[in-house]
């Protein structure tokens, strides 16, 4: 065990840094680092710089355009970007069903799906959830019922993130009611122009359009668009789960988050001085950083020890971990902001807002992240499912 | 960056396993009033492994270990719990005495080295030192000094015209007394006090003095830290064995999610704990002091919480048994309050963490 940097992986370190920098626009950072809103634009501009770099599915074989990194490399480059206010990648397409076509996917479904989710052409989302299906996955009920070379698909799906910019959607749906649940899901790719599918928004508790419900009125999808055999898709989408949870911890983000609170903090005057001299907040600012101080470990012990799929009770770990440092980090920035987090103002946090806004510029996305993080304890597998994982491993 | 054992790390693991195995497995505990005397061969034992030496260079007969290596031999000893201070008698000994010609002595466990430190009342401040020397002769009192009975000399911090300074005293000193006892968790320690004892040496003084107390404290707590992580993956096993035998209600406890879900909450504290040790065992190989100081502080901070947590978990997870003297949860839970208690509680490493801690300027 050396637990140093070795100076490949320093260099390695600077290398990701200075694309970071030099590619990845500053208005996009800028609005990173502020906690603005992204657009689609912003996330497919970054997507394509990562594209040309050949840095856009470093998870995938190498021969599909992966890179052959270490554990350690791709934390350093999960970190480095996180740290420069970089966007986090939308993992649909890239992370979820990419690793489920390579894997089970035909010949044809790999020529004709792969490349445009590398390069950022299309844009996926991920229909599993159902209003009757969250954590209880299983008991889903989206039917897909064979007639001819089609597939009639009815149901609806939901909390299905940003499908408002999707081109497609991969779907967990029923094609036999008369087995046991988990033996009558099939995996499918569905077109999303295909006539019967309507969006509709959800608004979340940060007054946000970010997650959707996903209708199906007989929507003809074609056989060939089901990935791997009928009625073997739970077996997928558990693949699914085990496969790339490198970023799972978001150790990076949650650095980049301290980073700011501890700025607001120093801003921030309490009392006559800076809220960081407060010997009580700056306590809680420091039981966080070293909470998360071990969670870079653990993230590293958990992906160098994977040769493979990380085991689904080390990444529970990492996910719940995770997820309470991210909700305590929106937690402490708006303790630290205070009564300025108080005005609504969701439109100072989009791209057309010229106007100066209520407050420190800080203080405006406080209140809105506090209540949007909230969702990452209950996404993923809620943290209870979690649990209840890890127990079923260890204690059998 | 290579997060696996070596072959020598590894060999060095299962050899500390397999001594505290032969030495220490169905060691009754059972009853602390009764006198459990130190036993030299045990000391001698660990020399005869290599690990007096195991911070100590080649060269100089030592192993050549780091932090690192220091970090797995302790948690293997927390497994037991071996109720040898081996953080104080080794670790701290060897920092403080560094380069004073004891290394031969001391490697082969002839010679045994206690560092008397602490003072009463100072709680956890080192540098709260009123022992004093005049003409050679060192006045004062010591508290809480593993091995102090059996040792055979004193490193003692004290005063020499108002300077701070380490000084060899040996045991047998005429005006050196010792009351002796054992600790919650059955080690041998002692009360030290010191009325115009003559000292054989002057260690060190002033700055390098207070550099030696503070870095070989901090080796220390890396020590007791990983300890700690060996009395929690002890109780965590237990527990998770115990949940999964023990039937009540016709099912085994481990079929109830009110169980599971703290069980999971206790895994994960022990895998907690283990990554900051590595931290700061990182840390003190190679960082300069404020990043050291600070990362040890972190391993201090969290061993002492979640030993508290996985201790007290344990013990509720087993119900009437985990009261009993006799069952072994209670050895660990005593070894885990007594680390808590030692150079710095998880309030005092959590408060110079939170100095130290880096921020923006203003």
């Amino acid at each position: 065990m050396d637990l140093s940097y070795t100076p490949e992986e320093e260099a390695f370190r600077a290398e990701v840094r200075a694309f970071a920098i030099e590619k990845i626009p500053e208005a996009i950072r800028d609005k990173v680092r502020r906690g603005r809103h992204l657009e689609k634009a912003d996330f497919v501009t970054a997507h394509k710089a990562f594209a040309e770099r050949g840095w856009s599915v470093p998870g995938w074989p190498e021969e599909l355009g992966g890179c052959d990194w270490t554990a350690v490399q791709k934390h350093i480059f999960d970190e480095e970007l996180a740290l420069a206010s970089v966007p986090g990648r939308i993992p649909f397409g890239t992370n979820m069903a990419a690793p489920v076509i390579i894997e089970f996917g035909s010949e044809a479904q790999k020529e004709r799906f792969l490349p445009p989710i590398r390069s950022g052409d299309e844009w996926w989302c991920q229909g599993f959830s159902e209003p009757g299906a969250g954590s209880d996955l299983a008991s889903l009920t989206t039917r897909a019922v064979l007639d001819g070379d089609h597939y009639i698909i009815n149901g609806q799906k939901t909390w299905t993130t940003l499908a408002q910019y999707a081109d497609w959607i991969f779907c967990l749906v029923r094609t036999d009611t008369e087995v046991k649940q988990q033996e009558g899901i099939s995996f499918i790719l569905i077109d999303m122009k295909t006539p019967g599918i309507t969006v509709r928004p959800i608004i979340l508790l940060d007054g946000r359009h970010e997650v959707n419900e996903v209708f199906f009125e007989d929507v003809r999808v074609p056989v060939e668009n089901r990935v791997g055999e009928e009625n073997k898709g739970w077996t997928y989408a558990k693949h699914l789960l085990s496969h790339e949870r490198t970023g799972i911890a978001r150790v990076g983000h949650s650095k980049h988050q301290l980073g700011v609170l501890k700025q607001i903090a120093t801003s921030e005057q309490s009392e006559g001085r800076s809220l960081i001299d407060d010997p009580y907040f700056r306590a809680k600012i420091a039981e966080l950083e070293m909470d998360l101080m071990a969670l870079e470990m653990t993230n590293l012990r958990v992906i160098a020890a994977a040769d493979g799929p990380t085991p689904l009770e080390q990444a529970g770990m990492l996910k719940i971990r995770g997820t309470e440092i991210q909700q305590r980090l929106t937690e402490l920035i708006m303790e630290a902001v205070g009564p300025a987090g108080q005005p609504y103002q969701p439109e100072a946090l989009g791209d057309r807002w010229n106007e100066p806004t209520i407050g420190p510029d800080y203080a405006v996305p406080a209140a809105p992240t506090y209540f949007n993080w909230r969702k990452s304890s209950i996404y993923g597998g809620s943290n209870e499912i979690q649990k209840t994982i890890i127990a079923k491993v260890m204690l059998g | 960056m290579d997060l696996s054992l070596s072959d020598e790390q590894r060999l060095l693991v299962e050899t500390v396993e397999r001594f505290v195995a032969d030495r220490y497995s169905g060691t009754d505990h059972s009853d602390l009033t009764k006198d459990a005397p130190f036993r030299r061969e045990d000391w001698v034992s660990l020399a005869e492994l290599g690990l007096m030496g195991l911070l100590r260079d080649e060269d100089m007969g030592g192993f050549g270990g780091g932090p690192i290596e220091l970090a797995l031999v302790a948690e293997s000893l927390g497994r037991g719990p071996v109720p040898l201070p081996y953080w104080s008698s080794v670790v701290l000994a060897g920092a403080l005495v560094d380069g004073q010609g004891m290394g031969a002595a001391m490697l082969e466990g002839e010679l045994l080295v206690a560092p008397a430190l602490l003072e009463p009342g100072a709680r956890y401040d080192l540098g709260s030192v009123s022992t004093t020397v005049e003409e050679q002769r060192i006045s004062g009192a010591k508290t809480v000094v593993p091995l102090a009975e059996e040792a055979d000399c004193f490193v003692v911090s004290a005063l020499e015209a108002g300077e701070l300074g380490l000084y060899l005293v040996g045991r047998n000193a005429e005006g050196v007394s010792v009351r002796s006892y054992q600790t919650q968790d059955g080690v041998r320690t002692g009360e030290v006090v010191l009325e115009k004892a003559l000292i054989e040496s002057r260690i060190a003084s002033g700055e390098e003095a207070l550099h030696r107390i503070e870095t070989g404290a901090d080796l220390a707590r890396i020590a007791l830290a990983s300890e700690a992580v060996g009395c929690m993956a002890a109780l965590s096993g237990l527990t998770e064995e115990y949940l999964s035998t023990r039937k009540q209600f016709g099912r085994p406890l481990a079929g109830f999610q009110v169980l599971q879900h703290r069980m999971v909450e206790m895994r994960m504290a022990v895998e907690e704990t283990r990554s900051i040790v590595l931290v700061a065992a990182r840390e003190a190989a190679g960082s300069g002091r404020t990043e050291q100081a600070r990362a040890v502080s972190a391993a201090k901070t969290k061993a002492g919480r979640n030993g508290r947590h996985v201790a007290e978990e344990a013990v509720q997870m087993h119900g009437g048994m985990g009261m009993t003297m006799e069952y072994p949860a209670g050895r660990y839970m005593r070894r885990l309050m007594m680390i808590e208690t030692t150079l710095g509680d998880a309030d005092y490493h959590a408060g110079r963490f939170s100095r130290l801690m880096a921020v923006p300027a203003a």
